[in-house]
């Protein structure tokens, strides 16, 4: 249990500012936070408040302005080693799956472009399109299948590689209720077998407070951290925590929060 | 009843080749009908006799045209596709490049067919060369089009993977690209067709643009008629050949 509480990923003043020519904007001010090893934290916020800029640059993509960003005691520096990158999948909020290779190519191409060759990897594939029930779809391409199944296999080739963390951003917000919720749950599940640790972004709170064992509450203009909320209810969940009076009182709370900020610039 | 759907299939099915029939047909009538002199529009059937009768005189023009449209296409093809990927590897060139593209596409390339010929002469050179730059517009600008319309989540899935600039060409820039490469490549079959003959009107007196003159000048329409079925059928084929192909290779995408 002890590794539990080892933070696996840590934040520490994290300023991001984007300068374009017309404007200099601050996306992201004074974050900091920490991720357990092991644990999914989720991020909520209105569109814009930087929830998506906080996962690229942990995967590197972007850059920050100012700050600390650590990921196992490793310190980022101009030039962050593969061997970190590699440590983390990344999913998208929409599937972007690639058209020409079949689902099964798709959920393996992380492996194809890391050159991780063999039974063993193959079996990785093979296991996890069997968790995501896409066995039978395996050859099929991207456009014969629907949105959910696209999404889940976007999923899937976030896993593929067996990444330790796992970043995802609004994975499913494009999707109806129903199935959202049912593929937070497929997540779920695959998390209690697969053990990573999580960055779930998304601007829904019933998904925030379901997926996660704490919840990061943002603001925006200037992009910040407002709220830090453990949930303490818990795992394995299932839909029946969605009708726990806590759940509720849990959800009442954040979304009041959000309201308040959206309140405060209006007024 | 089955019966008359399967009728009703097989006119639909034939429905064009019967409007061809009735075209053939109806031209043929008309010629007779009023009296048009030979010397004026040949009849499909005298274009047809001609063209068969007198095909070994026939075949060494077109196959002159052929071979400017083949390695005038080819060439033209490669250059655009390959200065796309060149220019649009770094924006900083892009931006530089972009706006003169579409100058080079509107403006008609055989107006460069005179001063290709003060630089090469009068051989089949000037005529490839002709083809050449007709070409490679259009299949510059769909290239450039294609690679700038990959997606940005597409190049972040390479980025998060840290795959290398290698791995991202090919793996991801190459095949997005790839339906806008071919766009580039039908649409280049018609101006490769278009100048293929434009310049050998202007220029030489071998393959299908100057017999046509030629023929039309001695009143000898069945031989000039004869010429305008093949050019049409090649311009109708080598659209398709490449229609084909595209279909082909993006088909599996489906």
């Amino acid at each position: 249990m002890q590794e539990i509480n080892q933070p696996k990923i840590r934040f520490q003043g994290v300023d991001k500012v984007f300068v374009t020519r017309r404007q200099t904007i601050q996306a992201l001010k004074d974050i900091s936070f920490t991720v357990p090893a092991r644990q999914i934290v989720s991020i909520v916020g209105p569109s814009g408040c930087g929830k998506s800029t906080i996962i690229r640059l942990l995967d590197d993509i972007i850059k920050p302005s100012a700050g600390d960003i650590y990921v196992d005691d490793y310190r980022y520096e101009q030039e962050v080693p593969k061997e970190i990158i590699r440590k983390m999948g990344f999913i998208f909020q929409r599937p972007n799956l690639l058209p020409w290779l079949t689902v099964r190519e798709n959920v393996a191409f992380p492996q194809r472009v890391l050159g991780l060759k063999g039974p063993k990897w193959e079996q990785i594939v093979d296991e996890l399109m069997e968790m995501g029930r896409l066995t039978q779809y395996a050859d099929a391409k991207p456009s014969s299948l629907s949105g959910g199944m696209l999404q889940r296999a976007g999923v899937l080739r976030g896993m593929s590689t067996r990444p330790e963390i796992l970043l995802m951003d609004e994975p499913f917000g494009a999707l109806d209720q129903t199935l959202r919720e049912q593929l937070d749950l497929e997540t779920l599940s695959l998390w209690e077998r697969l053990g990573q640790t999580i960055i779930f972004i998304t601007h829904n709170v019933r998904e925030a407070v379901l997926m996660s064992a704490r919840v990061y509450v943002m603001a925006t203009q200037p992009g910040r951290m407002i709220a830090e909320i453990p949930i303490e209810l818990p795992y394995p969940r299932t839909l029946d925590v969605l009708l726990d009076p806590k759940f509720i009182a849990y959800e009442q709370r954040i979304t009041a929060l959000i309201g308040e900020i959206d309140l405060a610039q209006i007024v | 009843m089955e019966r008359r759907s399967k009728i009703g299939e097989l006119l639909y099915s034939l429905s064009p080749v019967l409007v061809f029939v009735l075209l053939f047909l109806g031209l043929e009538w008309a010629i007779a009908a009023f009296r048009i002199p030979s010397w004026l529009i040949a009849t499909p059937s005298a274009t047809l006799t001609t063209l068969v009768r007198n095909f070994h005189v026939i075949w060494p023009n077109l196959r002159t045209t052929l071979l400017e449209i083949g390695a005038g296409y080819l060439a033209g093809c490669s250059v655009g596709i390959l200065l796309a990927l060149i220019f649009t590897s770094n924006k900083y060139i892009d931006r530089a490049i972009s706006p003169y593209v579409i100058f080079l596409i509107v403006t008609p390339q055989i107006i460069m067919v005179p001063l290709i010929m003060l630089w090469l002469g009068f051989g089949i050179q000037v005529k490839i060369v002709a083809v050449a730059l007709s070409c490679f517009p259009i299949n510059m600008m769909s290239t450039m089009t294609g690679v700038r319309s990959v997606s940005t989540e597409r190049y972040e899935l390479m980025k998060s993977l840290r795959a290398t600039k290698l791995q991202t060409f090919f793996q991801v820039l190459i095949p997005s690209a790839l339906p806008n490469v071919f766009t580039g490549l039908r649409l280049a079959t018609i101006f490769a067709t278009t100048s293929a003959v434009g310049a050998e009107l202007i220029s030489g007196s071998i393959g299908v643009g100057p017999q046509i003159s030629y023929y039309t000048e001695f009143m000898q329409v069945d031989y000039a008629f004869a010429y305008v079925y093949l050019m049409a059928a090649v311009g109708v084929l080598f659209y398709s050949v490449i229609n084909f192909l595209e279909n082909m290779i993006l088909k599996s995408r489906k």
